[in-house]
């Protein structure tokens, strides 16, 4: 499993890269990069609530425009954009959210529904919390697909291993997992547990 | 496969427009990542700066590493960007690690 890195909420690759040990050190390569980026932004137009800041971001870069250039869709300056993007939240105007959503599915060819469909399903999850995102991606027949949750997913990295019989039927699975970014091997526990045990895991 | 010889800037910005389109013959090294995290820049935002990019410097031949170094300079989502890669080949395939990225300045595009 690979963090994918810089996005701002946490990805997690299954497949469709590789390390590899270069000349110069530790390297990664990924497959169809654009690809993963276009599907995650899918995963987050489908998100029912609220962008927050960094899903925002992400909207926003991949519609490959600044922050002005944004700005002058809404008719607001590069500063309003900029506090959209540190802010989060209620700071994003609801039309602009919509709008982000529909000009990115749009642009990207993901399909655009309308603006009229993405007001109201909007308007129906506009009240809805904000949690941050934890997006599983697995590549496979050369497309980029976000790996479901069943019951509840928690990663977690422990620095030592799970003590023998503790949630035994909670694990699902364990990998060898590396940041490749500090170079630190960890192990990294998948857990799927019921919702009784969420408590006890997330300690 | 082999280099062109010379192999010249021009030679040097169409080869890296072509692996940066195809984007997986790009590898991103550590030091990439450490430098892309301070500068808040994503591996797509270097593949697209690359896919649009102007080489400013190089190719220069590292005997150490057998390895083209080049610089090239894009944009992307409002940023300018410089990127160092290392370009090698193998006996099959071309294929360019990104070595780091500097932000120039917010582009003007």
């Amino acid at each position: 499993m690979y963090a994918y890195p810089n996005c701002g909420f946490e990805v997690f690759l299954l497949s469709g890269y590789e390390v590899t040990e270069g000349p110069r050190g530790t390297r990664v390569k990924f497959a169809d990069l654009k690809g993963l980026h276009l599907a995650i932004a899918r995963e987050l137009i489908a998100q029912k609530r609220p962008l927050r800041k960094e899903e925002f971001r992400f909207l926003r870069k991949e519609l490959d425009l600044s922050q002005r250039e944004l700005g002058e869709y809404f008719g607001v300056t590069e500063q309003a954009v900029s506090l959209w993007e540190r802010e989060g939240g209620n700071e994003i105007p609801f039309l602009v959210d919509v709008a982000v959503r529909e000009l990115v599915s749009e642009r990207s060819g993901l399909g655009g529904v309308g603006l009229e469909t993405r007001l109201a399903r909007a308007r129906e999850a506009a009240r809805a919390p904000a949690p941050r995102l934890t997006l599983r991606m697995e590549y496979v027949n050369e497309e980029w697909a976000r790996i479901p949750t069943i019951v509840y997913l928690r990663s977690f990295r422990i620095a030592s291993s799970l003590p023998e019989g503790s949630f035994p039927s909670a694990i699902e699975s364990a990998r060898e997992f590396s940041t490749h970014r500090a170079g630190a091997q960890q192990l990294q526990y998948t857990v799927r547990a019921a919702p009784e045990d969420q408590e006890l895991i997330a300690l | 496969m082999a280099f062109p010889d010379p192999f010249t800037p021009q030679d040097a910005q169409d080869l890296v427009r072509e692996l940066a389109d195809l984007s997986h013959p790009v590898n991103f090294t550590d030091h990439f990542f450490d430098r892309a995290d301070l500068r808040d820049v994503d591996p797509r935002d270097v593949l697209r700066a690359l896919c649009k990019g102007i080489v400013t410097a190089g190719p220069t031949w590292d005997a150490d590493y057998r390895d083209w170094n080049v610089t090239l300079e894009g944009s992307s989502a409002g940023l300018s960007l410089r990127v160092e890669l290392a370009i090698s080949e193998d006996k099959k395939y071309f294929a360019a690690d990104v070595k780091t990225v500097i932000v120039i300045r917010e582009s003007t595009e």
